[in-house]
Formats: structure tokens, C-alpha cells, sequence
């Protein structure tokens, strides 16, 4: 069972009405409870009856009760429960109540009074169904669509196992829909944070369930970074906020320039450089994060593309710990991904043997390796550094590289999933096995209407825990 | 009347007086379940008889009901069986099968005696109630007024199209 945090006894002010209407005549009360108060050797029960009426009645006479703070004015004859009934429950009461709904109910029942809502968006109330529920949901295959320059976040549940919605992203600026494609956005912990600048930084934290939100302050070198990741500390809830890269071409020197964020002096930090060629980091991305070491996709110092690893203690990229592709051809989609602790690439390859012209259709192989990060990082050989997970083939026309059709998502335990980001449906893999689960992810049902897709600019490769505890933690940031 | 909270005649005995001035003697045990009555035995000790101003006898009754029977489950005996996790959440939920009208009494002397898992029980089944009924049957239930002007309900509605969906 839960626990509940301690309410302070309190009388309520209407009790004796409210009992007595329960134990009386209208209200049924289903106990047919074996426990019995002492007769009363003076009284009979008609005697009790009259004398309840009476002393309610006398009470009621009297009483001028606080009650969700105002004041009631109990009318005699009336009878108390129904002033329960027009003034409701206590605050804390009622917030216990809401705690307890669904999380779309919650949403819903915020919309029926100022009263609830009220309630609802209080940090008490957020701390409380923080701790209660620490967790809302697990959205993977996180994609967005924009009704009235909003973005609204959609993504599956994995545990309820339904599709799921998140309340939009108002404290964002409005987007321009022509865009089609925007900002970067990472997550953890129920917090998630988006580069909003068109031309430099603009970086909102915000927790999309609380609406708490907060402008971080500006990069000491001002950029649109390429790659954004947030690492979350579950003991003491500070963040840090990882960028690095510039998709500014003029950039060239601040294209291998790293700084992080640290939420306990909110400020940003100049840290290592990234090895290897100017604009190494050249894909937007999130990076994964693992045993205190942040796993990208870059251009390799020996060329060619690879994977390159930031080591977040010591704020420096860990120059002998790079990872060559285990293929040699290129490839238009190379993700990262974090599922269980180990980590995977997601490569979408075309082979064009067959087909020279690439606009026809020809062979389309998606593959998943997995990154064996225990090996001697000492080694040469990809080949010793790479477990192959799944090959697939299929006829396909070329991808587009500023909008790749399908991301690879986290999917539960030993599961990733191959999400096309147009239909909305997914092909799930065991990681272990290697061999396609019978069950796949469904497209949602419900129609869109009013909606049109949009994306962001890396694509959403991590799962998200919506939380009402992250608006806490956020509003602690906030205060240092 | 006297509680038959535990077969156990050593226990100290505590005696309760209701709202409308009936007397519950219940186990010390049973009292303990809630903190309210905790404290103030540890105060007062049990000779003297705890007046409960705020709950009636009936609502009393069914709060001792499931005091005794949390307590029970506490215990242990050697010729029977321990109560299961799934007997004990049948019988929570049968407990909680009433009248919303008792329910919200029991919440409130559940508040009041602190009774933490009751609340928590209590709240969960109202919470329950709540579920997909409309706007109109929510407000009934939990005893709120729609007091958005039109213009900030049409904002309302607007920000929270997404939950309707």
C-alpha cells in the first residue's frame, strides 16, 4: 500500500451534522458491523434520535464553521451534510483524492473548477503525487505533432501499453509549421529540455506535466549545438546539461567546443574539445549515457565515422576510447541507443549494387549492433567491438537525410523497436535472440485531426518518464 | 457491547466515547492503528475514556471495524494460517463498498483519527468513482462548483483538448 504523507489531525467543523446524517435516516450506510456501542441504559433508540436531532439542530444553531477556507454559515434545519456537500473536502483531503486519479483523469478533473485546478498545479500537490507515484508513464517512440502552433508529444506507454499523450508544450515559443522540423530536445527524469533558438541558443528546461519552466542562461560561446543531453543525479535531483558542436558552417572553432551545465551552480562551463576534424560532431543527437561516460556519433581523428566518448567526472572526451562503424559503407541514419544498460547502434544502409541509380528502388538493410563496451577498449579490431543483433533487407528508395523515415527506440527489457516516424508503427526486435517479436508496435487509432507531424531536429531515441517530481526538483533549481 | 478486537485478555482495554456519547472499549492494538488515539493514550494512559467529538458511532463502528481487522492481520498464531496480501485487499475492498455518503464520513474520521491506510484506501475508492464519468457527475461526486467565468472555461477547454481526445 502506499504511503501517505502525515496529515496533521484536524477536527472538521461540520462533523457532528455530517455524522449524525450518516448514522440517522436518509443516508444508507452499508456496515452491518459486528461492532455495537454500549446501550445506553437511558435511552432507547427513539430518545437517541430525538436527542441527536436535537443537539445537531443545536449545533448547526451555532456553529460558524471554517470550511476550505471560508466561512460557512450553517442555516438551522438544514441539514449538515448538505453543507459538506456545497462546500466540499478539506484541501488536503481533496488533493489525497486527486493524487489518486489516472494521470488523464487528472488532467480532466483539472479543467472542472478553479478550485481543482488550483489544486492541481500547486507544488504541494506535485510533490505529493510525486511521491506517490513517482513515475507516470514510459513513453517510447516519442514523436510530435503541432495543433495551433503548439507541439503536442505523443509516445507508447510500455506500461499500460497504450499510446499516450503528454499536455502540450505551451511554454514553448509557437512554432512556424512550415518548419516542419525544429529545435533539439533531450530528457530525463520527467524534465526535458529544448533548444528553442532559431539563429543561437535558447535553451528552456521544463517539465511538460507541472508546466514548471525556466530559460537556462546563454552558452559562453553562443551556437544551435548538435549534440544536447541531460543527465539527471536521482539522489540529490541536480542535472547537469551536456552540449557540444555547431550547425553553424562559420563555426569552425566553436564546432569542437563542450560545456556543460551544472543545476547546482547554473552555470555553463567550458570543458574538453572533441578530438578529431572540425565539426566531428556533425549529426544531431542526444548521445546515450552509461557508467558515467556520454556515447556519440562523430567523425573520427583516423577518419570515418564512428562513435566518440565523453567522460562526464573528469569533463574531457577520452581521446583512446574511439569505436570505427562495424561496416564500411556509409550510411544516411546512424543512431545511438540506450536500453537495459547497454548500448546499441541503429544503422539504416542502402546497397546500391543492383540498382546504380539511386532513385529506384533497391535494398535497404536496417541492422542493430550492439556496442561491447566491457571489451579491451584497447583493441583495433570493430570487429571485436561490435555484436551483431539484426540484419533485415528490404526494397526501399533512398532516405532522406534531413528527415530519417525511422528511429530506433528502447522497447522494455532486451527489446528495441524500429519506429517509422511517418506511419507511426514499429517493427519490435529481441535483442537477444535477434529475431522480430510477434508483437509489434501499432499505429495509434484515434484520428489527429487539427494536427499536423512535426519533428524535432535529433532524432528522439530515449524514453521518457513523466514525473510530477521533476517539477519539484526544477522549482529547487530555479531557487538556488 | 465490547469490541472483540483480539482474544488476547491481557491486552489493555481502551474505552472510546462517540460523538453521540456511546462508549467503544476496544484492545489497546486496535486503538493504535490510529496515531490520533496513539498519542493521546501515550498521554493520558487508558483509564480515562477518549472522547471523539467529531465521529459518530456508526462511522465509529466501521472505523474500529477495520482497525480490529488490520490488527488481526498483524498478528500471528500458530494454528492458523497469516492473512494474505490478496484477503486483505479483498476485504479493503468490500469495506469501501458503500455509500458514497459513508465514504466521505469515513474519510473525514480517518483524517481525523490518522488513520493512514484507511485514507489512503478511502481516497483510492472516491478516486475510483471519479473514473470516466463526465464533467457533470465529477463535480456531484466530489461537491465542487464549475466557477470558471465562460471565458476562462473556453481557455481551459482549449489547454486541455488533449485529455478529451
Amino acid at each position: 500500500m502506499n504511503s501517505i504523507p502525515k496529515l496533521e489531525p484536524r477536527p472538521c467543523s461540520f462533523a457532528q451534522g455530517t455524522f449524525h446524517d450518516v448514522q440517522g435516516r436518509s443516508l444508507p450506510c452499508r456496515t452491518a458491523s459486528r461492532f455495537q456501542p454500549h446501550a445506553k441504559s437511558a435511552h432507547n433508540s427513539t430518545e437517541l434520535e430525538e436527542e441527536d436531532s436535537t443537539a445537531s439542530e443545536s449545533s448547526v444553531k451555532t456553529s460558524r464553521g471554517k470550511f476550505n477556507g471560508e466561512a460557512v454559515d450553517s442555516v438551522p434545519g438544514r441539514c449538515n451534510s448538505q453543507v459538506a456537500e456545497t462546500s466540499g473536502f478539506i484541501d488536503d483531503i481533496m488533493k489525497l483524492i486527486l493524487a489518486k486519479l489516472e494521470c488523464k483523469a487528472l488532467f480532466q478533473a483539472r479543467a472542472q473548477s478553479k478550485k481543482f485546478k488550483a489544486l492541481i498545479d500547486s507544488d504541494d500537490f506535485h510533490r505529493l503525487r510525486g511521491e506517490l507515484r513517482p513515475q507516470e508513464a514510459e513513453l517510447t517512440a516519442l514523436h510530435f505533432s503541432v495543433r495551433d502552433d503548439v507541439w503536442q508529444c505523443h509516445g507508447h506507454d510500455l506500461i499500460t501499453n497504450t499510446w499516450s499523450k503528454l499536455p502540450p508544450f505551451k511554454m514553448l515559443p509557437p512554432l512556424d509549421v512550415d518548419l516542419f522540423k525544429a529545435h533539439s530536445i533531450c530528457g530525463a527524469a520527467g524534465v526535458m529540455c529544448a533548444n528553442v533558438g532559431t539563429d543561437s541558443d535558447k535553451l528552456i528546461l521544463f517539465n511538460p506535466l507541472t508546466g514548471g519552466h525556466r530559460e537556462l542562461c546563454r552558452l559562453n560561446h553562443p551556437r544551435i549545438p548538435v549534440l544536447m543531453h541531460m543527465i539527471v543525479n536521482s539522489e540529490d535531483n541536480s542535472y547537469k546539461i551536456i552540449v557540444a558542436g555547431s550547425s553553424r558552417l562559420s563555426d569552425d572553432k566553436v564546432s569542437r567546443i563542450t560545456e556543460v551545465l551544472d543545476s547546482r551552480t547554473s552555470k555553463w562551463k567550458v570543458t574538453g574539445d572533441i578530438p578529431g576534424p572540425v565539426f566531428a560532431l556533425n549529426d544531431y543527437q542526444t548521445g546515450v549515457y552509461r557508467g558515467g561516460l556520454l556515447y556519440c556519433i562523430a567523425f573520427l581523428p583516423a577518419g570515418g565515422k564512428g562513435v566518440i566518448v565523453y567522460d562526464v567526472e573528469k569533463e574531457k572526451w577520452v581521446p583512446d576510447r574511439n569505436y570505427a562503424l562495424p561496416y564500411s559503407l556509409t550510411s544516411n541514419t546512424v543512431q545511438l541507443v540506450e536500453n537495459s544498460g547497454r548500448i546499441y547502434l541503429f544503422s539504416e544502409l542502402e546497397h546500391l549494387d543492383n540498382e546504380p541509380d539511386p532513385l529506384q528502388a533497391h535494398d535497404v538493410e536496417h541492422r542493430i549492433d550492439e556496442l561491447l563496451v566491457n571489451e579491451d577498449h584497447t583493441c583495433t579490431s570493430s570487429e571485436r567491438r561490435w555484436r551483431q543483433v539484426i540484419s533485415t533487407r528490404k526494397k526501399g528508395n533512398m532516405g532522406l537525410q534531413t528527415h530519417p523515415e525511422h528511429t530506433c527506440v528502447p522497447f522494455g527489457k532486451d527489446k528495441l523497436c524500429v519506429f517509422n516516424r511517418i506511419k507511426h508503427s514499429g517493427i519490435v526486435y529481441d535483442v537477444e535472440s535477434g529475431e522480430k517479436c510477434e508483437s509489434s508496435l501499432p499505429s495509434p487509432s484515434r484520428s489527429r485531426c487539427g494536427t499536423l507531424p512535426f519533428y524535432s531536429l535529433n532524432p528522439l531515441t530515449f524514453d521518457f518518464k513523466p514525473s510530477f517530481k521533476g517539477g519539484v526538483s526544477l522549482q529547487a533549481c530555479v531557487l538556488m | 457491547m465490547h469490541f472483540q478486537g483480539s482474544p488476547n485478555m491481557a491486552e489493555k482495554r481502551v474505552k472510546l466515547i462517540s460523538s453521540d456519547n456511546d462508549e467503544f472499549e476496544v484492545d489497546e492494538a486496535v486503538a493504535f492503528e490510529s496515531e490520533t488515539l496513539r498519542n493521546m493514550i501515550q498521554d493520558t494512559g487508558t483509564n480515562v475514556p477518549i472522547s471523539i467529538p467529531n465521529v459518530s458511532s456508526d462511522i465509529l463502528a466501521k472505523v474500529l471495524e477495520y482497525c480490529s481487522y488490520h490488527a488481526e492481520t498483524m498478528e500471528t498464531h500458530d494454528d492458523k494460517p497469516p492473512i494474505t496480501d490478496a484477503q486483505i485487499r479483498e476485504w479493503d475492498a468490500d469495506f469501501v463498498d458503500v455509500h458514497p455518503a459513508t465514504l466521505y464520513s469515513l474519510i473525514l474520521a480517518a483524517n481525523y483519527l490518522n488513520i493512514k491506510n484507511l485514507l489512503d484506501l478511502i481516497c483510492q475508492a472516491v478516486a475510483n468513482n471519479i473514473r470516466g464519468k463526465t464533467a457533470v457527475e465529477i463535480r456531484k461526486i466530489l461537491h465542487i462548483q464549475d466557477d470558471f467565468t465562460y471565458e476562462e472555461e473556453m481557455e481551459i477547454r482549449r489547454e486541455t483538448k488533449w485529455a478529451f481526445d
